[in-house]
């Protein structure tokens, strides 16, 4: 009994204030590396919005004069192209900018695709449980069981390569995780006694699937589309890697590694920097994720929120001591 | 009870599933309740104890028709309810409501008292527009004595008393003719267990409401039923007037129910001869032969390992379920 | 009188939440005699709980204990500086058993193991003479075939014989103090009363002293010597069990046993204390009962203290008055 017991006790009084997104604020402050997570993925859907404004160059300009410079700093490098240009003078920087916007359009619609198909699938299992709950999640595990990788090849095989192709397949291979989530919301949600009592009020299935059951998958799924999104990301820049995604001229920055691959030695720069690009774009996500994953689960952020004082005493003590 | 019955339950019987049949399996089913009647009177409170298992929260799901009888009728002001699906099972639910056991976990944490309250008048489109169910939401928050800001505030802000009565708010506002109230006051504290019983007790009057009370507290029970029906494993062992329940039990299992209870006052206690049945209730999937009670019985006879006894009428309105104990 | 086995001594305990500070104890002072059964009674949140946590060293983040110490035959045991590492004391001298079986037993170790593992941590047991003196508790808490029962995993036990096992293995380093939490709150009324009438003989045989926490006044009538009734993280009295619930002098401990309904009464209508307890983010300096005492007054603003009051203690200035008009 003791702290949950003690939590229910305690919690009356906090009211519901129309503060809570400064608090927010001020705790996402706390936590640096979701800060710093949240201030770069701001920064890069900025830089995909406004790519034809931000980016020095068109992305697929070629520059025979100016083939394979390096980067600002290096010896041979110039203030016209700050991270260097590819080997048909293509300047780099700009390729990143507009592979942004790629890379993030296809992570977005696929995430949005992949969570809706997703979340059907797994509010129709919850909610009606019995067979057809067993059905529909063998047919999860079965898809789960087919290697994505080769799903992908035979759909773009069949298709052909494309933007839009790889989205499609992207959601199909992606979808069953939020089907396993929500199922899982949803079968235990229905077990809660309010959601007895709207049913034996007479509530429609309707209702009670969105008025009292739906209020409580936004947050985990949230997060779970955010974490996800980093796994489009990456997928999309191995399939584009592969030949079978992003075609040029378009950019993406999967793609970006992949026809750099060739210059390794003698340019190095064409393939870190999108790589990193990636690299530091996911990191960012999963930082910021985490981050929010704590702070929508009431029980976890008093947690975080206990040991940053008890940690702040102690400072405090030590410094007495001292 | 002259009046005709609010509710009839006769020959009952409920089957538990172990597995729901998945793919692959089959449906395994065990019977957890059987042949259990009884009736409710108009403005009447039918107290139903048992331990854990004993099948009275089953009971109370099946008159709700929230689990299918597999065998029985379940009548309902004169009409047959057992059998009843879709509009007309949803319209019976104005008339037979819950209040629930847990006051933290059934209330929607994101939804205002006004609108916990306010819905059942919605979903029965009994509310002409939002100004009629506010006042509607305001009279019924004030009949369970809660102050009148309420309405706007969150579950989250109450005490659990409060809440209990902000669910029997919800439980009020269709105007039902039977509650069933399951466990309403176990998960209360023992001073504010008192002020929501006594709220109940004067809804019933004012309102003629019934009350099937689903308890394990003998005590909350004899205070607030007319009349007590004691289960085991998934039986009704006797049912009778309050009074003769807990002044002259018939059935063992009653008498050592009763003993059990531990009293406070300190002196009685020490005092009181105390029949602590040996072992543990019945495991419902495989129960014993004959009377489920037999081998905790201390008067089990060779007629109690063989067959099962029937409750049958002992004197007056006191009914038992015993091969070896009249009134 | 003997020096006592534990003593608490102005104990305060906090909660750091996002709302702010929660005051979960302020000020608790006990102690038990070595033999002794003490009942510690209050409703959800009155710090009962706590107390014993505290008593376990069990408080952690985002408790802390702020103020005041325990002491365990006259040695420091936790405050807010020390927190010894008691390794010898806790699980061995003090034992606590929870009022919920089913979690605190390990699901994959056998119930035998789990016991012999007790015994050889504490008592420094060869893996034989455990397995040994493992049987023999379980008998001693009355499970009968105790050898083959030892080979059984917790799911094979009902919760009543669970909660013999969590007994046995607290009655297993022959320690000085139970604590029992809400031992019985997940029982059945039969099985309860069998749990209690084995804490009440284990007690006799080995001169255990007990402190039992429990909502159920029903409970502490049958098996305390000794009852302190606490209220928003208070003691608000103390007092031979006999003299609390014949001759109650706090309004509170008043109202709950007035509340209480019997079994062999027939009255109409129950005495309901009116409003709940305060929250303990912000508690009143002075009795926090006053907002729902029939007889408080202004002076009941000011902080009250235990004092001795026939028998017992009370912390109220109108110790002994009626609170509550007879029932009608």
């Amino acid at each position: 009994m003791a702290a949950s017991d003690f939590t229910a006790s305690l919690t009356p009084p906090i009211p519901a204030t129309t503060s809570a997104p400064r608090s927010a604020i001020s705790e996402l402050l706390h936590d640096k590396a979701a800060a710093i997570g949240l201030a770069f993925i701001l920064l890069i859907v900025f830089l995909a919005l406004f790519a034809p404004l931000v980016a020095p160059y068109d992305p697929a300009a070629q520059s025979i004069m100016a083939r394979l410079k390096p980067p600002v700093w290096m010896a041979r490098g110039t203030w016209e192209h700050l991270l260097g240009t590819d080997n048909l003078g293509r300047d780099v920087l700009s390729r990143i900018i507009w592979g942004a916007r790629a890379t993030l359009t296809i992570g977005a619609v696929t995430c949005l695709l992949a969570a809706t198909l997703g979340t059907v699938v797994g509010l129709w299992a919850g909610f009606i449980g019995g067979r057809t709950d067993s059905v529909l999640m063998r047919l999860v595990d079965i898809q789960v069981s087919f290697p994505g990788i080769l799903l992908i090849l035979l759909v773009v095989a069949v298709l052909g390569p494309g933007v839009w192709t790889l989205v499609a397949v992207l959601s199909v291979t992606n979808w069953m995780v939020y089907a396993r989530l929500v199922r899982g919301i949803v079968s235990s949600t229905r077990q809660t006694p309010y959601v007895e009592a709207a049913e034996v009020i007479g509530c429609r299935p309707a209702r009670v699937i969105f008025r009292h059951i739906l209020p409580n998958i936004v947050s985990p799924l949230l997060t779970l589309a955010i974490l996800e999104f980093t796994n489009i990301v990456l997928a999309e820049a191995a399939v584009s890697f592969l030949g079978f995604g992003v075609q040029p001229p378009a950019t993406s920055w999967g793609l970006d590694v992949a026809s750099g691959r060739d210059y390794l030695f003698i340019a190095w720069w064409l393939v870190t920097f999108p790589g990193l690009a990636i690299v530091v774009t996911v990191l960012s996500i999963n930082l910021f994720a985490n981050w929010l994953r704590v702070t929508t689960d009431p029980e976890e952020r008093e947690k975080r929120f206990a040991r940053a004082e008890t940690a702040k005493r102690r400072r405090a003590r030590r410094r007495v001591g001292a | 009870m002259t009046a005709a019955p609010v509710l009839s339950v006769s020959g009952l019987a409920i089957d538990y599933e172990l597995s729901s049949g998945g793919l692959f399996r089959k449906r395994r089913s065990v019977s957890a309740v059987s042949a259990v009647s009884f009736e409710l009177a108009p403005g009447e409170t039918l107290g139903l104890v048992g331990e854990s298992g004993s099948g009275k929260t089953t009971v109370g799901r099946a008159v709700l028709r929230r689990i299918p009888a597999a065998k029985g009728r379940i009548v309902f002001d004169g009409e047959d309810i057992t059998n009843l699906q879709g509009e007309a099972l949803r319209r019976l639910r104005a008339r037979m409501q819950i209040v629930l056991q847990d006051p933290y976990t059934s209330l929607n944490p994101r939804m205002k008292v006004s609108s916990i309250v306010a819905e059942p008048l919605i979903v029965h489109g009994l509310a002409a527009s939002a100004e009629e169910a506010r006042t509607a939401v305001a009279e019924l928050l004030e009949r369970v004595g809660l102050p009148g800001d309420a309405a706007d505030r969150y579950p989250h802000s109450f005490s659990g008393g409060q809440r209990q009565r902000i669910g029997i708010a919800r439980a009020l506002a269709l105007k039902p003719a039977l509650i069933v109230a399951d466990e309403p006051v176990s998960a209360l504290d023992v001073s504010v267990r008192a002020q929501v019983v006594n709220l109940m007790q004067d809804l019933q009057r004012d309102l003629g409401i019934s009350y099937l009370f689903i308890a394990h507290d003998l005590a909350i029970v004899r205070h607030i039923s007319h009349r007590v029906a004691i289960m085991y494993a998934g039986r009704i062992v006797e049912i009778a007037p309050r009074q003769a329940i807990y002044e002259r039990p018939i059935h063992p299992y009653t008498e050592a129910l009763l003993s059990a209870v531990p009293v406070a006052n300190p002196k009685l206690q020490r005092a009181r001869r105390r029949i602590v049945p040996p072992g543990e209730s019945v495991d419902i999937a495989n129960p014993p032969k004959g009377c489920r009670f037999h081998p905790r019985c201390p008067l089990a006879s060779n007629r109690c390992r063989k067959e099962e006894p029937q409750l049958l009428r002992k004197s007056g309105d006191h009914f038992a379920a015993c091969w070896n104990r009249d009134a | 009188m003997t020096m006592p086995l534990l003593e608490i001594d102005n104990l305060h305990v906090c909660f750091d939440t996002r709302a702010g500070t929660v005051q979960a104890l302020r000020g608790v002072s006990l102690s038990v005699a070595p033999g002794e059964t003490l009942g510690i009674v209050g409703e959800s949140g009155s710090g009962k709980s706590v107390t014993a946590q505290a008593v376990m060293g069990l408080i952690d983040v985002p408790g802390r204990i702020s103020g005041g110490e325990i002491l365990w035959q006259g040695q420091p045991l936790a405050g807010v500086d020390v927190t010894r590492a008691a390794r010898g004391i806790w699980g061995r001298e003090i034992t606590m058993i929870f009022q919920n079986p089913m979690t605190s037993l390990n699901p994959l170790m056998t119930i035998g193991a789990q016991i012999a593992e007790v015994v050889e941590l504490h008592m420094g047991f060869d893996r034989r003479a455990a397995r040994q003196r493992a049987a023999e508790l379980l008998s001693a808490v009355g499970i009968a075939g105790a050898e083959r029962r030892l080979g059984q995993y917790p799911h094979e036990f009902s919760g009543g014989m669970r909660q013999r096992v969590m007994i046995a293995m607290g009655i297993a380093c022959e320690p000085k103090l139970l604590i029992a939490d809400e031992p019985t709150t997940a029982l059945d009324v039969t099985i309860q009363a069998q749990i209690l009438e084995l804490l009440a003989e284990l007690q006799e045989k080995m001169g255990l002293a007990i402190v039992l926490i429990t909502h159920d006044l029903g409970i502490v009538a049958g098996l305390c010597h000794r009852v302190a009734v606490m209220y928003a993280g208070q003691i608000v009295e103390t007092g031979p069990v006999d003299a609390i619930f014949e001759n109650p002098s706090h309004p509170y401990t008043q109202g709950l046993i007035r509340s209480t309904p019997g079994l062999d009464a027939d009255e109409e209508r129950l005495t309901a204390i009116d409003g709940a307890p305060p929250g303990l983010l912000r508690p009143p300096s002075g009795c926090a009962f006053l907002p729902r005492c029939p007889i408080g007054d202004e002076g009941c603003r000011a902080p009250q203290r235990l004092r001795a009051v026939g028998s017992g203690t009370v912390a109220c200035r109108k110790a002994g008055e009626q609170a509550w008009r007879e029932a009608v």
